[in-house]
């Protein structure tokens, strides 16, 4: 994320006064060839409301994110401040704070600007996921479980993609057990979801659970049941359970379904048709 | 499927002329619009004054809106959801609001998955100027249309700027396009200016999107990307702002599942930053982390599932590519072979571009960028990828037709200034 040529310009720039800065700024943003739309809109907003403590916050958000341009933003962040934090835009301040850290490599001082934002507002989903970033970056894979899975448990705004990540980290924690419970506490919540179902199926194998993964994968079939390739990856789970039988009469019903003339193909067909040949050719042997 | 015919400009003038004369309806301060279309069921959404209940009568007939769904509760934002109803049929309906009745407006519910008779999808792209940039190519769209209903509608992100928040939704969306809204299904996928408000929640407030593969699909669980069936067309929104683009992460599995259970005659994906683009965004540009991410980790799996198109915002410009395979590097590293047909497309040039059913992977796929539906910006427009590159204001007509697909890039004054086939066999 951090560049080492902008924490130099940034160490060389931070001798230049505020002021000449924010002209600075405003000229090169102007001039920026193609365009950045939003950082352009906002100073045309900012010029109009320049005590606009919001849109000043803002502006350093999109020069942090899209633009790594660290100067002008802690110049705007200094702004925000000296205009007064209201109860709008402190959480706000103290969230693009962080970013301004966390994008310089700076992640314990981004881990405390983003305790400060989630003390102010409970519900912010970006903040809890840049914690979690930072704490991660530092190592702490713990904190970083702990921040997501108390997000879960207490926000209505967290959403599927945070019970995913945290199945991620906790896998990559050696945690696969409770992976599957928050894979599966995901689809309590949000109703079915294959892509769950088929990660849940990864973690069960790769722990030899092949039965369950089997049991996962048959309810895969409503969605995909007519596919080859659901019908090969169930012949692959009877293998692993140790029915050649079963595992051969899938192989053979993908290969029929693949070599339907009537059927328009969805997919690389002639690279899962090598496969299943050779698993064939395998079972025989 | 709505064609271009007089009868259907004498239908527009005369619905409009009903409006006019049409007093002691209520004049909603927003909608009705329509959200969530399935082959049996759609969605109505409209905004109150105050907080009274809704309702919507429906039928087969204008004379004859029988049927009645209640909402409940007394609220502003009214959703109501209306089902039992049939595939590729013409309803009328009224939203009634307390004492209140509004006009009568109709839609058409989508045909059955898999079914090929012909529809009209209608694209517009960073279309949330609210200005006579956005009402102009608007009504480029009408003219060319013969009027503002059509079967299906996407919106590729940037749909209100510049924060995306609630009231510039209001002045981009639901004041320049109110006769769409009440008669065509909309879509949208999220784009970088509305998630400068909290996360996108005006846009998911606003939005009632596929989470539970009700129009057919993979369910996503999420209305930031999701899928659905329209007739024999799969569409699927990516979103290439706030979700993981990682090849491990949420959206990619989803994406991955979903173009397996995959089986309709054509795909076409949608998400607001292109892969490919030489206008205001550059995509060799190393701040485009976005486009990078969608490039090097997306097209790999668009190449391999077979997707016949794919269409984004962002830039402020009209980019249409050659169907290309391979190309996840940086505009340089862009080589004739990964054209797969280096044609135009046209079937007064160089001919339509032809696909094999029975060849999927790699059938190459069609890239567009349609961001200058509110305005237009600089850039060099010159990415190799891309057969024609302009700066002009415009929107995309797509109409599918069985195995056959017809593109046009519309602009103000009646100008198709792009034009493609594409055919199947």
């Amino acid at each position: 994320m951090a560049l080492d040529f902008l924490k130099v310009a940034q160490k060389f720039c931070a001798s230049v006064s505020a002021l000449a800065i924010s002209f600075t700024f405003s000229v090169s943003v102007s001039a920026h060839p193609g365009g950045h739309d939003r950082i352009m809109t906002l100073n045309e907003q900012i010029a109009h409301e320049p005590k606009n403590a919001y849109l000043v916050i803002k502006r350093a958000q999109e020069l942090i994110q899209e633009e790594q341009n660290f100067v002008p933003a802690k110049a705007d962040l200094d702004k925000a401040r000296s205009l007064g934090a209201t109860e709008s835009t402190s959480h706000e301040y103290n969230f693009v704070m962080g970013l301004y850290h966390q994008y310089q490599a700076q992640h314990p001082t981004a881990i405390e600007f983003f305790k400060r934002c989630v003390g102010l507002d409970s519900n912010h989903l970006q903040c809890y996921r840049a914690w979690a970033e930072s704490a991660l970056a530092t190592g702490d894979q713990q904190t970083a479980i702990g921040v997501l899975s108390n997000f879960i448990k207490s926000s209505e705004s967290s959403q599927t993609d945070d019970y995913f990540h945290l199945a991620q980290l906790l896998e990559k924690d050696k945690k696969p057990d409770l992976a599957l419970k928050y894979l599966d506490q995901a689809q309590a919540r949000f109703g079915a979801l294959p892509h769950f179902e088929k990660y849940a199926i990864r973690l069960e194998t790769s722990q030899q659970n092949f039965t369950k993964a089997l049991e996962r994968h048959l309810a895969l079939k409503p969605f995909f049941g007519k596919t080859p390739q659901w019908q090969y990856e169930h012949g692959v789970l009877f293998e692993k359970l140790g029915d050649p039988a079963q595992a051969k009469l899938f192989y053979e019903q993908a290969l029929a379904t693949l070599g339907n003339k009537n059927k328009k193909k969805n997919k690389a067909s002639a690279t899962l048709q090598q496969e299943i040949k050779a698993k064939l050719a395998s079972l025989k042997n | 499927m709505l064609n271009n015919s007089p009868l259907r400009s004498l239908t527009t003038i005369a619905m409009l002329a009903m409006g006019v004369v049409m007093t002691g309806c209520e004049k909603l301060p927003r909608g009705p619009y329509l959200q969530n279309p399935t082959t049996d069921s759609i969605v109505v959404k409209w905004r109150t004054d105050g907080e009274v209940i809704g309702q919507v009568a429906y039928g087969l007939s204008e004379n004859n809106l029988s049927e009645v769904t209640s909402g409940g509760d007394a609220t502003e934002n009214h959703e109501i959801l209306i089902d039992g109803l049939q595939a590729d049929t013409t309803y009328y309906y009224q939203v009634q609001s307390g004492d209140s009745t509004g006009e009568i407006h109709s839609f058409t519910t989508p045909h059955e998955a898999g079914d090929a008779t012909p529809f009209r999808v209608w694209l517009i792209g960073d279309s949330g100027t609210a200005d006579e940039n956005a009402a102009a190519v608007r009504d480029a769209f009408y003219e060319f249309n013969g009027g503002p209903q059509t079967d299906l509608w996407l919106m590729l992100g940037d749909n209100a700027y510049t924060f995306g928040t609630d009231s510039e939704y209001q002045k981009a969306m639901f004041d320049m396009y109110p006769e769409t809204l009440s008669t065509t299904p909309l879509y949208s996928t999220i784009g970088n200016h509305e998630v400068m408000t909290t996360g996108g929640q005006p846009y998911f407030d606003i939005f009632t999107l596929p989470v539970d593969g009700e129009a057919g699909g993979i369910p996503s669980g999420t209305e930031a990307y999701y899928s659905f069936d329209y007739g024999n067309v799969h569409f699927i929104c990516l979103d290439s702002e706030k979700a993981s683009r990682a090849v491990n992460g949420a959206m990619y599995t989803w994406l991955e599942t979903d173009l397996q259970a995959n089986t309709q005659d054509w795909t076409v994906v949608f998400f607001h930053q292109p892969p490919y683009s030489k206008g205001s965004h550059d995509s060799d540009a190393g701040i485009e982390f976005h486009i990078r991410d969608m490039r090097e980790n997306f097209t790999p799996i668009f190449d391999q599932y077979g997707v016949d198109f794919v269409f984004s915002g962002h830039s402020h410009s009209y980019e249409r590519s050659y169907p290309v395979v391979g190309h996840t590097g940086k505009s340089n590293t862009f080589e004739e072979s990964m054209k797969v047909d280096s044609g135009d497309g046209r079937e007064d040039g160089d001919g339509a571009y032809e696909k094999m059913y029975s060849q999927v992977q790699d059938s190459g796929v069609i890239y567009t960028v349609a961001g200058s539906s509110g305005k237009i910006s600089n850039g060099s427009l010159d990415h190799p990828v891309h057969y024609i590159s302009l700066k002009e204001l415009g929107s995309v007509v797509l109409d599918f037709d069985g195995d056959r697909v017809d593109a046009q890039f519309i602009s103000p004054g009646q100008a198709v200034n792009d034009y493609y086939t594409v055919q199947k066999f």
